[in-house]
């Protein structure tokens, strides 16, 4: 059909599309998610904004993804270039990183010049590049001038699919849904009158289904087809066996197909291209031709016979090697190779294809084509299967794939020792000894770490020595073995300063700055920092990444909570700026953690929930976010606080590490105590406490044995213990409490006053626990209070009423109004004045109340006891 | 998806009109729930009005708090439960 069809039912997603873009031409971008079903509209509802939107002052950058074995690194932007030229098309013709690009692509949209609408099509079949761009752009969308739509398939995203996550992360304040729904009833049977066909039993088959309606109206025969596959074969039966046979070549490439290529594949059947063009089945846009529909080329492509898909896509492969080499190309052509059954060409374009995906940070494009590679590497001499497996190891290790990555690397391992070539076999010994421990088997991660050390004994020095006595360095400092640390750490450095091994140099540091710390000297942060700026300086993303952990892991043991956040923010921020997974979720877990013990609980779960929500975190990252999670729910009172405990204890009995089972330990022991169920506090923290006195680490020691002591076991003494903790262990509670209120932990410091039995100090104590909502501790100091025969406060919102921030007459009606959830339109309509007033009141009352949004003002209003006062209905006179 | 029972305390008790505002007051609150994935089943009252008993299907008790951060409802327990249908066992 050349005409455009109708777009039923689609008016109101098309003017806020069109609000969209206007805010966008702005100053002010935004992104739409539009999604649905195969065959919901998607591309014909993006199709009409662009032919009606997309005119005179308006870009339409429009590129599509594949539905290729193994996606092209960055094809929608590669097909965007491709028609637009412009800087971009420019960096990826030089072969820029990704960073670059992705830089270049962002300060194009922010230009007003003129604003642009960019369409992302298909991202179900997106590669991981392109994913990682989405969300680089995503987050900044908001600073361009442009309107960022991104489209997918619901039927084609399963609850693990990467794409979650990456629509996850997205801001939320800058993402406009728009979930496509089937046509009604009536519209099947507009659409069916305009045929001039029964609408009877159209739409129950169809589900409203745009795609199939149309099919099906399309269609002579008069039944409604049992599926639409049938309504697309019928079709097509009815066509010229010439037209027949060319819709056939194109069903075999994906997306696009250029008119030379068609003509080379299809032979004399090119002649029916007119017909199939004027039929609508194909459509050309730029010396290239795409299916209208993917969902009729997939039912094509699948009804080739074998043998016959064989040879045409051998054909379509030979003519694409043929032309100048081009690296672009490269997925496209594995797919036909592979496809085509072509073995040795899969082996060499695969390999030449992951490392191109490995350079554009599509780790996990990488990996399929290497693992596609592998399968073809048979007849390979050894030294180039072990290069196979070893990039194959080293990218699932990037992308958290842990138990794919062991596999990969043992069996390169394998060949690298009947090699003989001993560098190499240390190598993958350090890449398995990083695995292990990121699937919690220290035992496993130290036998490979001290192999790699062993195999390099006798050759010279080289950064692979460094590296393998760093590595070791790195996993006794994992133990609490500080000294042996120490140790291996300042011989890797010697190494490293000797040679200028920077990547060596930034591990080593480190190493030996946490082992220092371990041991309580303090010269331990000079080293980490310095770490920091040599891994900063060389460029060392994992070096970077790696000190940001370190420092603020380190800063919450010892209670630095300031300094924590900042190192963090600051590690989170890096992250987001090079889309590095395992930084940012490793940094949101502890962040997390964080904002629990500092009484930032709303935020807390924010982070904790991204952590969790994110299928791709590996299980020594997710222990932290899981622990932080279960102490929020103890603390706050809410179901799950066990379930997620019990989780976080089994990860961290693996790891068997102590900066994972101490705050374990403490929240279970918190959670047990705050039921009541003192046997069960003493437990939770002993089961710990030994391992935390043999390491003599204060702040461990001092917090497990506070615990215990609540649980009824003697106070721990003799040993070095953290200040606060040695202040309330001696029973100087208000002591403790005001160094816990100086470090900024407002909730242990309203706990250390429970010791006390001064009606007062009690009291202010329980206004404390309830200014932050802690219900449970809030009711165990109740008891405590009414055990003690103090009179108790009756509760949280007892205290004052009138109207302490001094609200106007009209600002209380708007209050009211805004308690019942009605918008500005109708509060106006309410009180006879407009929707811009009224906006007006409600900025007013926000800064008044010093909160940020309509509902924080209803639930301050509530809670100051204001809002039944001026309710609307009940107000009184 | 996991159910919770969410009690809520008003301590100048709750007033929701039997009228058009009530309706719109209501359906505001199950609109914002919605953009968190959060279903308001339904609730029972308190006859002095100051307690609600609200049974929520959420993914977790974290979205029930979201939820009422942005309704501006109290909340003051979230519990995990099952139904238990006494004529089951007959």
């Amino acid at each position: 059909m050349n005409t455009p069809t109708a777009l039923l039912e689609r008016e109101e997603q098309l003017a806020e599309l069109a609000a969209l873009l206007a805010a966008a031409r702005a100053g002010e971008g935004s992104v739409a998610l539009v999604h649905g079903e195969a065959g919901i509209g998607k591309t014909a509802l993006l199709r009409r904004l662009a032919r009606e939107q997309a005119t005179g002052p308006t870009r339409l950058l429009w590129g599509g993804c594949e539905a290729l074995f193994t996606p092209r690194p960055l094809s929608p932007l590669q097909e965007v270039a491709w028609e637009h030229g412009g800087a971009v098309a420019e960096r990826l013709r030089e072969g820029a990183s990704r960073d670059a690009i992705f830089q270049t692509f962002l300060e194009d949209l922010r230009h007003p010049r003129p604003p642009a609408l960019v369409v992302f099509e298909d991202v179900h079949w997106a590669d991981e590049a392109t994913l990682d761009l989405l969300k680089f752009l995503g987050r900044r969308a908001q600073r361009t001038c442009a309107l960022l739509v991104i489209s997918w398939r619901d039927d084609e995203v399963p609850l693990k699919h990467p794409l979650r996550s990456v629509l996850g992360d997205l801001p939320r304040e800058a993402v406009r849904r728009f979930p496509l729904q089937g046509l009604s009833p009536a519209a099947v049977e507009k659409l069916a009158a305009a045929a001039q066909r029964p609408a009877a039993g159209l739409h129950a088959a169809t589900a409203g289904n745009p795609f199939f309606v149309t099919e099906v109206l399309a269609n002579d025969a008069p039944r409604v087809p049992a599926t639409v596959r049938d309504a697309v074969l019928g079709r097509v039966s009815r066509l010229t066996a010439a037209a027949r046979e060319l819709l056939e070549v194109a069903s075999v490439m994906p997306a696009r197909a250029e008119l030379a290529l068609l003509a080379a594949a299809a032979g004399p059947a090119f002649g029916a291209l007119d017909e199939l063009l004027s039929a609508g089945v194909l459509t050309l846009a730029s010396d290239a031709v795409s299916f209208r529909h993917e969902l009729a080329r997939r039912a094509l492509e699948d009804a080739v016979a074998p043998l016959h898909s064989r040879a045409l896509h051998a054909r379509v492969l030979a003519w694409l090697r043929a032309l100048p080499d081009d690296p672009a190309q490269l997925a496209r052509l594995v797919h036909h190779a592979q496809r085509a059954g072509d073995g040795p060409a899969v082996l060499e374009l695969g390999a030449r294809a992951a490392e191109r995906a490995d350079r554009l940070g599509a780790h996990r494009e990488s990996a399929a084509h290497l693992a596609a590679a592998l399968q073809h590497a048979a007849g390979l001499e050894q030294r180039g299967r072990a290069e196979l497996l070893d990039s194959l190891c080293a990218q699932y290790f990037l992308v958290d794939l842990m138990q794919a990555g062991l596999k990969a690397g043992l069996e390169a391992l394998a060949l690298w020792r009947s090699l003989g070539d001993r560098l190499r076999e240390a190598r993958c010994l350090r890449r398995l000894a990083r695995i292990a421990w990121y699937m919690a088997s220290s035992q496993e991660a130290r036998r490979y770490g001290e192999q790699a050390v062993a195999a390099l004994e006798g050759l010279p020095p080289s950064p692979e020595l460094a590296m393998a006595w760093a590595t070791r360095a790195q996993l006794h400092m994992e133990a609490e073995e500080s000294a042996e640390a120490i140790a291996w750490g300042e011989k890797a450095l010697a190494l490293a300063r000797a040679g200028g091994y920077l990547e060596a140099l930034a591990h080593a540091l480190n190493t030996v700055g946490c082992a220092r710390i371990q041991q309580r000297d303090p010269s331990g942060w000079e080293e980490l920092e310095e770490s920091l700026r040599v891994a900063l300086a060389g460029g060392l993303a994992e070096g970077v990444g790696r000190a940001y952990a370190n420092l603020g892991e380190f800063s919450i043991e010892e209670r630095r909570y300031e300094q924590a956040a900042r190192w963090f923010d600051e590690g989170i921020a890096f992250s987001e700026e090079r889309d590095l997974g395992t930084v940012g979720v490793c940094g949101l877990s502890w962040r997390a953690h964080l904002r629990v013990v500092t009484g930032r609980w709303s935020e807390a779960a924010e982070d904790a929930a991204q952590v969790s929500g994110n299928p791709l975190a590996s299980v020594l990252t997710k222990v932290v976010a899981l622990n932080a999670l279960g102490l929020l729910r103890a603390r706050r009172g809410d179901a799950g606080a066990w379930e997620a405990l019990d989780e976080a204890l089994e990860v961290a009995r693996r790891a068997g590490e102590l900066p994972r089972l101490v705050p374990v330990a403490a929240a279970r022991a918190e959670l047990a105590w705050l039921e009541g169920d003192l046997a069960r506090t003493r437990r939770e923290a002993e089961a710990v406490l030994p391992a935390a006195l043999r390491s003599g680490r204060a702040w461990y020691v001092g917090e497990l044995a506070l615990w215990a002591l609540r649980g009824g076991a003697s106070p721990v003494s003799g040993v070095p213990i953290a200040r606060p903790y040695e202040l309330q262990l001696k029973g100087e509670w208000r002591a403790a409490s005001a160094e816990f209120a100086r470090l900024g932990s407002p909730y242990e410091a309203a706990l250390a006053c429970f010791e006390g039995d001064d009606p007062e100090t009690l009291k202010a104590a329980l206004a404390a626990l309830e200014r932050m909502d802690a219900r449970p501790a809030a009711a165990c100091l109740r008891r405590r209070l009414a055990a003690l025969g103090a009179r108790v406060p009756r509760g949280p919102q007892a205290a004052r009423r009138g109207h302490p921030f001094d609200l106007t007459s009209r600002e209380q009606e708007v209050l009211g109004a805004l308690a019942l959830g009605l918008s500005n339109g109708q509060i106006g309509e309410r009180l006879f004045v407009s929707a811009k007033t009224i906006d007006h009141h409600v900025s007013s009352i926000l800064s008044k109340l010093g909160v940020p949004s309509r509902g924080a003002a209803v639930a301050a209003a509530r809670s100051h006891g204001l809002l039944a006062a001026v309710t609307p209905g009940t107000q009184r006179g | 998806m996991p159910r919770y029972m969410v009690e809520r305390s008003f301590s100048e008790g709750l007033s929701i009109p039997v009228t058009e505002d009530g309706a719109k007051a209501c359906l505001g609150v199950v609109e914002r729930n919605a953009e968190v994935g959060v279903t308001w089943v339904h609730s029972y009252v308190s006859d002095d009005k100051h307690k609600t008993f609200c049974v929520y299907d959420a993914p977790t008790p974290e979205a029930v708090r979201k939820a009422a951060e942005r309704t501006g409802l109290p909340v003051e327990r979230i519990t995990s439960v099952t139904v238990l249908d006494p004529y089951f066992y007959r």
